[in-house]
């Protein structure tokens, strides 16, 4: 269950990448990234299911990360990291569909937990979607076609 | 507060100086025109009692001047008109004087003396008859003469007296009418004059300086004047000067041909007794002026520099405030910026330890000797990094601006949860909580939930600063239509120097660990953003008090 897809994006290598071997050793499937840019840029290439987003960046910051990335993903979860400064921000993320903001510097047992609440939440609303196109599928056999072509 | 001091011992210099200028300017005019006044008055009245003594003595000069001459004329007459042989009769001489006599009462008596200067006949009071008058001097000036008028002397009859002597020459040989005029007369003349008159004395005296006549003292007739004599004149003058100790006008004539000086004197502490009543009422209206002057200008000058002190004062402490909420607003955006800089190399460390944390969790690593040692490290660097991010999120509190949530607040029931939440620690040091509430208080415009933090905060310090065995005392007062909360202590109170700084953001008296020295500045930040005040009044070994002021409404003054 917990073996889900994490995307990191923060400016702070050494940050960034001790979390990243920290979820690496608890067998989550993690990659990094040190822009908003950057990762966008992997988003065309690879699917996650949960995105830890640092507010503050030199580049696009969190917030506007966010805004492209809802666009390509919708149901991607997105965690905020925010400093003391920049909690308007992250409220300002919550407005835009992030999942929730946690505080730098991150208790990490806390950030696991919210990381695995984001992710059952998304599989949730997977499921949904699954089961009611299950349920049009049946109503409408044809529809399965349009299945393919998305 | 010694800049209150001097501010104060500068006022006061100051206002001595503006006393002593104002009675400086208020008394001079005073003193002109008290002075002046009463120059020209005593002047005039001077002038008055001088131009009267003139007046006085021109009357006199005339008036003996007029009785001298009537009568040597009428001697003259009586001379001419009879002979040496008929007046040198007893019965002629006595039937005319009769007959004069009856007409002027001035002839005392009458002698008719011969060439040799023997007194051939005599009518009057003494046995003159037969006395030889060859020798005196009255004889020898009328033989030079032809009419003689006598100074006062004594004569035969040892009676200070003058005479009149006409001379007529009768066939070739020269005889002498004589006639003694009573001093009476003149002295009546002068009498007159002065009748009324308080302090007035007149004389007359000789070319030597000898009294002929004088009305005060009849014994001072023939003796030496002390009057300085002048030369001689013509007509009247007048001249100040002193008799002993007594201020004097006189006037001064010459009479009877330059021979006799005429001397009518004023005391002028009589004729000036007017002046003293002025003096003396001039005086009561210059002390009672004073007085008033002198009275107001202390009570205005008080009033007015009371008022000028406080407002300066009021000034200096607005400043003092502004200065202070300025300097914690520049420290609190340093505070932010330093928290945030901090943050991040506080998460590296976080997470490094955490990496750490999990790498101890490999079985090469758990057999390792100080394995314990390298769990316990790491435990500590997560929980220190725990204590700073506390550190900081306390620090991001005091300079983070928080939204003011507004709403109806009954300061009251807010004081209220602050005594329920903190009396169970304070009975446990026991100290009592008191609520002296005012009942109908407004309810007033403003953040409950933020100013619950600052009573909290201050409360709490009270309760720390007393430590154990104490009351603390929250009052609250209705003012202005806002609110006033006073939260006073028995604790130890603070001196000056930490009163002045106990606002400032990382000033703590606690001990290291306890306090992060932000609550009062925190409190501070609040209160300013809800529109009031805070400050504190402190006397070490009494207690401190806290005064908080709330405006009715804070709204205005936090959209500006």
């Amino acid at each position: 269950m917990k073996d889900f897809r994490v995307l990191v994006v923060d400016d702070e290598d050494d940050f960034r990448e001790t979390f990243i071997k920290r979820l690496q050793k608890r067998e989550l499937n993690v990659t990094g990234a040190e822009s908003g840019e950057k990762a966008l840029e992997i988003l065309d290439d690879f699917i996650f299911d949960v995105v830890i987003l640092d507010v503050k960046m030199p580049g696009l910051d969190g917030v506007e990360t966010l805004q492209e990335m809802k666009k390509k993903r919708p149901l991607m979860e997105v965690i905020m990291l925010t400093g003391h400064s920049t909690v308007e921000s992250a409220i300002d993320g919550l407005k835009l569909g992030a999942f929730d903001y946690i505080m730098k510097p991150a208790d990490f047992d806390e950030l696991l937990e919210k990381m695995t609440q984001a992710y059952e939440k998304k599989k949730a609303h997977e499921m949904k979607i699954q089961e009611s196109k299950v349920r049009a599928l049946q109503g409408h056999p044809g529809r399965v076609f349009e299945q393919f072509k998305e | 507060m010694t800049q209150e001091k001097e501010l104060h011992r500068y006022y006061a210099r100051l206002r001595t100086k503006f006393i002593a200028i104002i009675f400086f300017i208020a008394f001079i005019p005073l003193i002109l025109l008290g002075g002046t006044t009463y120059y020209h008055y005593s002047a005039t009245v001077k002038e008055k009692i001088r131009k009267e003594l003139k007046l006085i003595a021109k009357n006199r000069k005339d008036t003996i001047d007029l009785f001298l001459n009537d009568r040597a004329n009428s001697l003259s007459v009586l001379a001419y008109t009879h002979t040496f042989d008929y007046l040198g009769k007893k019965e002629n001489l006595h039937n005319v004087f009769q007959l004069l006599k009856m007409v002027d009462s001035a002839f005392q008596d009458m002698g008719v003396i011969n060439s040799n200067g023997k007194q051939v006949a005599y009518i009057g009071p003494y046995h003159l008859t037969g006395k030889q008058y060859s020798q005196t001097e009255w004889f020898k000036a009328v033989m030079k003469k032809n009419v003689y008028i006598s100074d006062v002397f004594l004569g035969f009859r040892k009676v200070p007296h003058f005479i009149i002597a006409v001379k007529r020459i009768e066939n070739g040989k020269p005889w002498i009418l004589r006639t003694t005029i009573d001093i009476n007369m003149i002295n009546h003349f002068m009498c007159t004059a002065l009748l009324g008159k308080h302090g007035a004395d007149a004389y007359i005296l000789s070319r030597e300086g000898t009294y002929q006549i004088s009305t005060a003292d009849n014994d001072l007739i023939l003796t030496k004047s002390e009057f300085k004599m002048p030369s001689v004149f013509r007509g009247i003058k007048e001249m100040e000067g002193c008799h002993g100790e007594k201020a004097l006008i006189c006037a001064i004539a010459w009479l009877k041909n330059n021979d006799w000086l005429m001397v009518i004197e004023q005391d002028l502490k009589y004729e000036l007794s007017p002046m003293v009543r002025v003096k003396n009422t001039a005086l009561s209206i210059f002390i009672i002026s004073s007085l008033i002057i002198i009275i107001s200008t202390i009570l205005i000058t008080k009033r007015v520099f009371a008022r000028l002190e406080k407002v300066d004062r009021e000034k200096s402490q607005l400043s003092e405030q502004l200065v202070r909420s300025d300097r914690l607003a520049a420290i609190g955006k340093l505070a932010s910026g330093i928290a945030h800089e901090i943050n991040n190399p506080l998460a590296v460390i976080s997470e490094k330890a955490g990496w750490i944390g999990d790498l101890l969790t490999e079985e090469d690593v758990k057999n390792s000797p100080n394995y314990s040692e390298l769990i316990k490290s790491t435990e500590d660097i997560k929980k220190h990094v725990k204590r700073g991010k506390k550190v900081i999120s306390r620090l991001m509190g005091f300079a983070r601006k928080e939204e003011v949530v507004y709403g109806n607040v009954d300061i009251n029931s807010v004081l209220d949860e602050t005594h329920d939440f903190l009396n169970k620690k304070a009975i446990y040091q026991n100290i009592a909580i008191m609520k002296e509430f005012h009942e109908d208080l407004p309810s007033i415009v403003t953040d409950g939930a933020q100013l619950q933090q600052v009573f909290i905060n201050i409360v709490n310090n009270a309760i720390d600063a007393i430590n154990k065995d104490g009351v603390i005392r929250l009052i609250t007062k209705g003012r202005d239509g806002g609110v006033l909360i006073a939260i006073a202590d028995t604790g130890p109170g603070m001196p000056e120097e930490v009163q002045e700084k106990i606002f400032n953001p990382f000033f703590t008296t606690k001990p290291v660990g306890k306090g992060t020295g932000l609550g009062l500045s925190t409190s501070y930040g609040i209160v300013e953003k809800l529109g009031g005040h805070l400050t504190v009044e402190s006397e070490v070994g009494k207690g401190t008090t806290f005064y908080i002021t709330l405006p009715p409404s804070c709204e205005q003054k936090t959209k500006g």
